[in-house]
């Protein structure tokens, strides 16, 4: 099951408090402020700011 | 762990049953003394171990109810009964699953670091959303991890936040910090129900860990964090070995 679009609205980066946008065929979500990449693991985003990596477009 | 609970909190078996350790000793040495007709004072010592140990064990499973899910320390919270909840630290989903029983038309977001041992084996968001299913509310519930002095949320997400014995564990630093986040997050006049560890005589009677673990806490310090961090302190009280504050997001 993926994450759920509506769910996605209330998630934010933990670093800049901006929304964040399914990337990666919805494997991952990023902040377009700081370009981190946060994975979502079964179903479940990982918001930490340690396990995140930093993408250029 | 088997538990006499259809929920899976996963608690670990020394949190829960440990008491059976020295019951069983107790006991065992309560029959040598009588078989080999020790001195009374052995069988008085083996008795009193015998009657804490049974103490402990019934205040955890039974008045405490560790495998069930939590009741609320107070009705006031989300009286409305309906609403966007984070359960801040929300581990197996404890708190998050007495919210979710008792305020029927609410939904939780339960955030934790999912790091490090805090009492529960396997302390996973998979587990959380294993007893949001067990609790028939699967659908109103959903797991994040992340860490509450840097939530993943944007301001004003929620209409109410409950932590249950999870903020008391950061250091002080790390309190104000998520004090702080839970207000960011908060709508305006949104609540937050917050529980912490209280070394009150059940837990000198529970449990000896939480003891040598857990700080006196001073109530005065916990209403001067709340007010610091924007909040209005309408509820205080004590359950056993909690202190709990029902605050109030001021406008």
């Amino acid at each position: 099951m993926p994450v759920d679009a509506e769910l996605l609205d209330i998630l934010a980066c933990p670093n800049c408090k901006t929304p964040v946008k399914l990337v990666k065929n919805d494997t991952a979500l990023k902040c377009d402020q700081c370009h981190r990449v946060y994975p979502i693991k079964d179903d479940i985003p990982v918001m930490l700011i340690d396990e995140a990596t930093v993408e250029q477009d | 762990m088997p538990t006499f609970s259809k929920y899976e909190f996963g608690y670990s078996w020394f949190v829960a049953y440990g008491h059976l350790v020295p019951l069983a000793l107790a006991a065992a040495l309560a029959a040598v003394a009588a078989w080999r007709r020790w001195p009374r004072w052995v069988s008085v010592l083996a008795a009193v171990v015998i009657v804490w140990a049974a103490a402990g064990l019934f205040l955890m499973n039974v008045a405490f109810g560790i495998n069930r899910p939590m009741a609320l320390p107070t009705e006031r919270f989300l009286a409305s009964g309906a609403g966007r909840v984070l359960d801040a630290g929300a581990g197996s989903g404890r708190a998050a699953m007495g919210v979710l029983l008792s305020r029927p038309k609410a939904t939780v977001t339960g955030l934790d670091i999912y790091e490090g041992y805090w009492g529960i084996d396997d302390n996973t968001p998979e587990r959380f959303m294993t007893n949001a299913r067990i609790a028939g509310a699967a659908d109103r519930a959903e797991a994040r991890t992340g860490d509450m002095r840097d939530m993943p949320f944007e301001d004003g997400t929620f209409d109410a936040v409950v932590s249950a014995y999870a903020i008391d564990h950061l250091r002080p630093d790390g309190i104000v910090e998520a004090l702080a986040e839970v207000s960011r997050v908060l709508a305006p006049r949104g609540e937050l129900l917050l529980m912490i560890v209280n070394v009150d005589w059940v837990a000198w009677l529970v449990s000896p860990h939480a003891i040598a673990h857990h700080p006196r806490q001073d109530p005065a310090r916990w209403r001067a964090r709340l007010e610091q961090a924007g909040f209005v302190v309408e509820e205080e009280g004590r359950k056993p070995a909690t202190l709990y504050f029902l605050a109030r997001k001021r406008q």
